[in-house]
């Protein structure tokens, strides 16, 4: 087998290997490249930005095992955010595991800002039935979550006391993987009642999601590039931007690969067969 | 050195899964084969939980609540052949208040909105780039929406259209491609993360041989079961 | 018929101004969707069990000590449940190390085979496949901080590719895939296609 075939037919874990090395070296030695802020990232930004203090989100925080880095990062920023701004956040989740991660991710947040839980955030758990459970709550909490997760009843938190539906609702923020889940939240949130969205969402929600941006939703966050920019905005490096310098010398890597494969096949057309 | 148990049990299934990637081992089936069990028994407690939150707790103060519940343990009628019928009121209820939810709003939000984003000034005033970008955004979604539509037969300067539709979907594929290598890419960053911490240093090569021997038991004199 | 009744009571109840309590109906039907599902999701669970049993008692080569496992997998998180409650902390730190672990593990392992794909089908063998390669080039150079690194224009043509020909590809999708989607839930709801409920008529 000449060169041109053996650059033509890699063996897969050839490739993975060479991909894991990559991953792996700026995971020891940092390159610390510099990461420029996208129109739709300070848009997401502004949304949070602009609302008055004591304003109330609603935040979908979707997140499942996998997406703990990719759409995690992005989430845990813009809770950062929301709680330093003064607005109030009620949790809830669409996915079997969104409590877990809630209960996880928001309390050291929540302490280090000096949020109490009850009068500033709440999290009322995880609600069944996908789009028919975004419509349900949307029209009655208190139907989907008579108590909330930590099996407190809604009238006992200072939060929900004037909130029972929709109406008080600033703000949806989602946090997730599902490339339905954004259109879900549009049709049943902002459609009917012209409630702001924001997401922090994966690479193949992105590509869904981005037809529907400025109009329809106020600010995407692209998976783990998304979630660095909002680290930078905020201005506090964390796991997003640490994780840039992987997938920079991974795609180049990858690009190369690409790019090198093509070569080859054009000289090998060229050559004859 | 205090043993960190917990940290060693990620290594060992973060580097028996990363392991797939070379070859499929009976180690990684066994820990792929766990996550499937606790996965289900995770699902299936959570919403068994929330459905006694929601409607059998309830159920005392609001006895029409009898409905719902009798209609979710309806759809378990499926695993009886004879009376797997009486599912089929539970999936009808279900699909139309979905159907219902969705077809509401679809027609404003995925179609007429869509429409008015489209409608945008072709020329915008200085700005080169602009321009050309609005230009594309129209003729991008008129010749894919002419790409999907099967009415007419795509030949002549409908066939052009198509085919111009095709070819801009595809830079709209490769970058979608790029989208979605990010995301994965993330994945595994969060992977080698639980792999590279002090336990791994001796998890790891205790995990190689492990697997080495799962994959060849003959070599060392063990019967090959697999 | 349910279907018919409920499907149009719940599209009238949205674009018609209705009594109050004509909506409050509408939304109980709505939460009682909720809580059929959550109902339903056991079946599932119920479905897999019994095949791997089957494997089990059937001593299936090769196969019976995996269905073992994912046996005493379905069990451990309602015993669990039951025993020492979820807000435990034995309970979160078992999600945390098993299913969050291999979770993230699994759906990580994604990656190589996506990577092994592009490298065998992004090959520019005609004009389509040189477009898709030089977006999918350019979009990752401009998600990649090296990118700008390199040259900063890959940033500009990379969020030029994403606002423009990636938003009309994909708002044309959404418009077509409407259109459709309307029409094959029309005639769901008016009984002309029967697939949802068994035996095939609506």
């Amino acid at each position: 087998m000449n060169l041109l075939e053996k650059i033509l037919n890699i063996p897969t874990p050839v490739i993975s290997l060479v991909l894991i090395l990559t991953i792996s070296v700026p995971m020891f030695y940092p390159l610390g490249l510099p990461i420029t802020i996208s129109p739709m990232v300070k848009a997401t930004y502004d949304s949070i930005e602009q609302l008055p203090e004591g304003s109330v989100v609603l935040m979908d925080y979707g997140l499942t095992p996998a997406s703990v880095a990719e759409t995690g990062c992005g989430g845990r920023a813009m809770i950062h955010h929301m709680l330093s701004k003064g607005l109030k956040i009620i949790f809830i989740g669409g996915g079997v595991d969104s409590p877990m991660f809630v209960e996880k991710d928001v309390p050291p947040i929540a302490e280090s800002l000096n949020k109490e839980y009850g009068t500033d955030w709440v999290h009322l758990g995880y609600y069944a039935g996908a789009e028919t459970g975004r419509a349900a709550l949307l029209a009655d909490l208190s139907k989907i979550f008579p108590k909330d997760h930590r099996g407190n009843s809604l009238q006992d938190l200072e939060l929900l006391k004037d909130i029972n539906n929709y109406e008080g609702v600033s703000l949806i923020a989602v946090v997730t993987t599902g490339s339905d889940v954004l259109p879900m939240w549009i049709r049943q949130a902002n459609t009917p009642y012209g409630i702001d969205i924001i997401g922090s969402v994966d690479g193949a929600s992105f590509s869904i999601a981005v037809p529907y941006f400025p109009t329809q939703i106020s600010g995407i966050l692209n998976a783990l590039r998304g979630g660095a920019e909002y680290e930078a905005l905020m201005k506090r490096p964390g796991e997003a931007i640490s994780g840039m310098d992987s997938i920079s010398l991974s795609f180049l890597y990858v690009i190369l690969l690409l790019v090198v494969t093509n070569v080859a096949l054009f000289l090998k057309k060229d050559g004859g067969p | 050195m205090a043993i960190d148990m917990i940290e060693i049990i990620k290594v060992f299934f973060a580097f028996g899964i990363l392991s797939f990637a070379f070859k499929s081992n009976p180690i990684q089936r066994l820990i792929e084969s766990l996550y499937i069990g606790v996965t289900a028994g995770y699902l299936l407690i959570t919403n068994f939980n929330t459905a006694y939150k929601n409607a059998i707790l309830p159920l005392p103060q609001d006895p029409f609540l009898i409905i719902p519940i009798i209609l979710g343990l309806l759809m378990y009628s499926r695993l009886s052949k004879k009376y797997s019928y009486l599912s089929n009121y539970s999936i009808a209820f279900i699909t139309a208040i979905g159907i219902g939810l969705s077809t509401r709003t679809v027609i404003q939000s995925d179609i007429i909105k869509q429409f008015l984003n489209t409608a945008i000034p072709l020329f915008a005033t200085n700005n080169a780039l602009g321009t050309l970008g609005n230009i594309t955004i129209v003729v991008t979604a008129i010749s894919t929406i002419a790409y999907f539509t099967y009415s007419f037969e795509h030949k002549g300067s409908y066939g052009t259209l198509t085919k111009l539709g095709i070819s801009l979907m595809m830079i709209s594929f490769g970058a979608s491609a790029s989208n979605i290598l990010l995301s994965r890419s993330a994945r595994v960053i969060t992977m080698l993360g639980y792999i590279y911490v002090p336990s791994g240093f001796y998890v790891v090569p205790i995990m190689i041989v492990l697997i080495l021997i799962s994959l060849y038991p003959e070599k060392i004199g063990l019967r090959k079961t697999d | 018929m349910i279907t018919f009744i409920i499907g149009f009571f719940t599209i009238l109840v949205y674009f018609i101004g209705l009594p109050s309590s004509v909506n409050q109906a509408s939304n109980t039907l709505n939460s009682w969707a909720t809580t059929i599902v959550a109902l339903s999701i056991g079946f599932g669970t119920i479905v897999l069990v019994r095949t791997h049993a089957m494997r089990v008692i059937k001593r299936r080569e090769g196969e019976w000590v995996y269905s073992i496992v994912i046996i005493i997998g379905v069990i451990i998180f309602p015993l669990m449940y039951l025993t020492i409650g979820p807000n435990s902390s034995l309970y979160k730190t078992f999600y945390q190390t098993v299913n969050a672990t291999i979770g993230a593990s699994i759906y990580g392992l994604v990656l190589f085979t996506l990577v092994g794909a592009m490298y065998r089908t992004f090959r520019a063998r005609r004009l389509n496949g040189l477009l898709l390669l030089i977006a999918s080039c350019i979009v990752m150079l401009q998600i990649a901080p090296i990118g700008e690194a390199i040259w900063s224009g890959f940033p500009i043509l990379g969020q030029w590719i994403i606002d423009y020909p990636m938003v009309g590809a994909y708002r044309g999708i959404m418009i077509a895939s409407a259109f459709g989607a309307l029409a094959i839930c029309f005639r769901t709801l008016l009984g002309y296609e029967g697939g949802h409920v068994s035996g095939g008529e609506g």
